[in-house]
């Protein structure tokens, strides 16, 4: 869905971004292939920060602020205009999107399954990772969850599923995969979760190295935290702050167990 | 960035607040144990801290979480998944710290009995099925821990008998969880060549070192119901210098009272008491068991460790740090 232009310049304030989806994504640069084009889940996932309302119904993508938008802040302001300095080039190209079909990124289980795949990633799962709000995960007439998150956590899920189905899990693995390193989904927060929910699967133990192992995935994670300034707990991020904090402690214990019990 | 509490979570999932909290106070615990051995950086005062961390955090678990009813003769608490869970993190740890402080060919008491424990914990998993359900695969690490620290003594006559069926217990819980993640057979394989290599070990690594009073004030938050090798917290002399090595035998102090008596806190020493005060034992009880500023971005990205190939340490080394298995490397703390 294209976005207007007149509408999303009014909602591109990277202080308040409560009416933006994802800043990343809303930016509108001059792209030699025109404007970032953005998913068509992420594009409908209005926030719905109504006043008195629950932050956690808010869909990651108004969450969580990309604070990098200059190199020096001492130099120039910190405002929209100083993303626009070069290209962003982050659309889907048209051999990514191909790839994607090719790995039926886009479709899901059975209505069954994935019901059973996501109670049960809520019940074995969320403890340890508690990242992941229900609402997120419900389609309603104005949002439809982002593909990449939803194929993660029916990926968890698959794991904690009996009887084991390591056939659906690894085609899950390779959905995530696919959608990841295409870019498709451009929120980092939601990039964050995946990376940390695909801990459930890890392949490979710590006499091998291996770009699957929840270590990758898991150092991966941290990086694009500390990339958007999730490990800062400033005044600036106050509205998120809680959801902020257990996003970091769940990608820093996570990291460290790893590293811990894995020699890596 | 400050520790979660349960305000960070919200309306639908508020329920589940009190586990992930357990969890994550619980993990860096575990995490802070396992950085601190393999930097070499380990020492008495950090022991101490931990063990004091450790203490802590098992007595300011929400009864929901508790392992045991407060009233320790009322047996174990309900069964709660969640709660077992994050208990096999409590008695890894206490495995690693219990071990003794330099090398050794004997093994801790205090290190077996929280290998049981976790023997035990894991047992109830598979005879409900829950196997299947555990968190990430990190659990392969925790059955290794506690496998190890049962193979050391699995030639003592005395404790051959339990320590065996606790040691069966980790192989199966190993070979049904590599159903799911196939990388815990290289964990029974390293399981499989220690206990081979056990047939050629010195008589000497079927000894004890007796349970220090501090160490068992981590296992006053328990009973007996669960755990096979309970025993050893209130061992006799005559079966005490039977356990024991002969050459490292120092005098018993016998427990006359159970665990749970206040005569607990006279033979607490002096690192785990609190100029700050307390509670009537003399540790510090807060919510706050870490300082924050620990939390620094730098201090957790640390752990990225190197790429190069023959740079890749050997996962178990640290593990077997001061066990009967340990061949080599410096062994005293700093």
């Amino acid at each position: 869905m294209p976005i207007d232009k007149d509408s999303s310049a009014a909602s591109m304030d990277m202080s308040t971004d409560v009416l933006d989806g994802s800043t990343t994504m809303h930016r509108l640069h001059d792209h030699p292939n025109g404007p970032v084009s953005s998913s068509p889940a992420t594009s409908q996932a209005i926030s719905n920060n109504v006043a008195g309302k629950d932050p956690s119904d808010n869909t990651p993508t108004g969450q969580v602020h990309d604070g990098r938008a200059v190199y020096f802040e001492s130099i120039e302001e910190r405002v929209v205009e100083s993303t626009k300095a070069y290209p962003q080039t982050s659309a889907v190209s048209s051999a990514d999107m191909a790839a994607l079909q090719c790995y039926r990124a886009f479709e899901l289980p059975s209505r069954s399954i994935k019901a059973c795949y996501i109670d049960n990633f809520f019940r074995y799962c969320y403890p340890w990772l508690p990242v992941v709000e229900p609402i997120w995960l419900r389609e309603t007439p104005t949002q439809k969850p982002s593909i990449l998150l939803l194929q993660a956590v029916l990926l968890a899920g698959s794991r904690v599923t009996t009887p084991n189905d390591i056939n659906a899990s690894v085609e899950l693995y390779a959905r995530c995969k696919a959608l990841f390193f295409s870019n498709y989904e451009q929120n980092p927060v939601i990039r964050i979760i995946t990376c940390l929910l695909m801990r459930w699967w890890n392949p490979a133990g710590p006499d091998r190295v291996c770009m699957d192992s929840s270590h990758f995935w898991i150092s991966t994670g941290v990086s694009i935290a500390v990339a958007i300034g999730l490990h800062e707990d400033s005044a600036a991020h106050a509205k998120d702050a809680s959801y902020r904090r257990r996003l970091w402690w769940s990608a820093v214990v996570s990291n460290q167990l790893v590293a811990v019990t894995s020699s890596c | 960035m400050p520790l979660l509490t349960p305000r960070d979570f919200t309306r639908e999932t508020q329920n589940r607040a009190a586990s992930s909290i357990a969890y994550f106070s619980i993990s860096r615990i575990f995490a802070d144990v396992g950085k601190s051995y393999r930097r070499k950086q380990m020492t008495m005062t950090k022991i101490e801290q931990l063990k004091n961390n450790l203490y802590t955090w098992v007595r300011e678990l929400p009864q929901e979480l508790r392992l045991f009813h407060p009233q320790i003769d009322h047996g174990p608490n309900s069964y709660n998944f969640e709660s077992r869970q994050i208990h096999v993190i409590y008695f890894v740890v206490l495995i690693l710290l219990l071990r003794p402080s330099t090398s050794s060919s004997s093994t801790s008491a205090g290190s077996l009995l929280a290998a049981s424990f976790v023997a035990a914990l894991y047992e109830e998993f598979l005879i409900r099925g829950e196997i299947d359900h555990l968190g990430p695969a990190v659990h392969k690490f925790y059955l290794m821990t506690a496998g190890i620290t049962l193979l050391s003594v699995r030639r003592n006559p005395l404790l051959a008998s339990e320590v065996s069926k606790d040691f069966r217990v980790i192989i199966k819980a190993l070979k049904q969880f590599s159903e799911r993640y196939p990388s815990a057979m290289g964990t029974i394989r390293t399981l499989e060549q220690l206990e081979a290599s056990q047939v050629q070990s010195p008589e000497s690594s079927q000894y004890l070192l007796q349970l220090q009073p501090e160490a068992r004030a981590l296992f006053r938050e328990f009973g007996p119901e669960l755990c096979r090798l309970w025993h050893l917290l209130e061992v006799s002399p005559s079966t005490h210098d039977q356990l024991t090595d002969p050459d490292r035998r120092v005098a018993t102090q016998r427990m006359d009272h159970p665990l749970g008596s206040s005569n607990m806190a006279s033979t607490m020493p002096l690192a785990f008491q609190s100029n700050q005060g307390g509670t009537a034992d003399g540790f510090v009880c807060s919510g706050e068991i870490y300082d924050p500023t620990i939390a620094t971005v730098a201090d957790d990205l640390d752990f990225f460790g190197p790429y190069s190939w023959s740079e890749l340490p050997n996962a178990t080394a640290w593990v077997l740090k001061d066990t009967p298995f340990d061949i080599g490397g410096d062994h005293t703390l700093s």
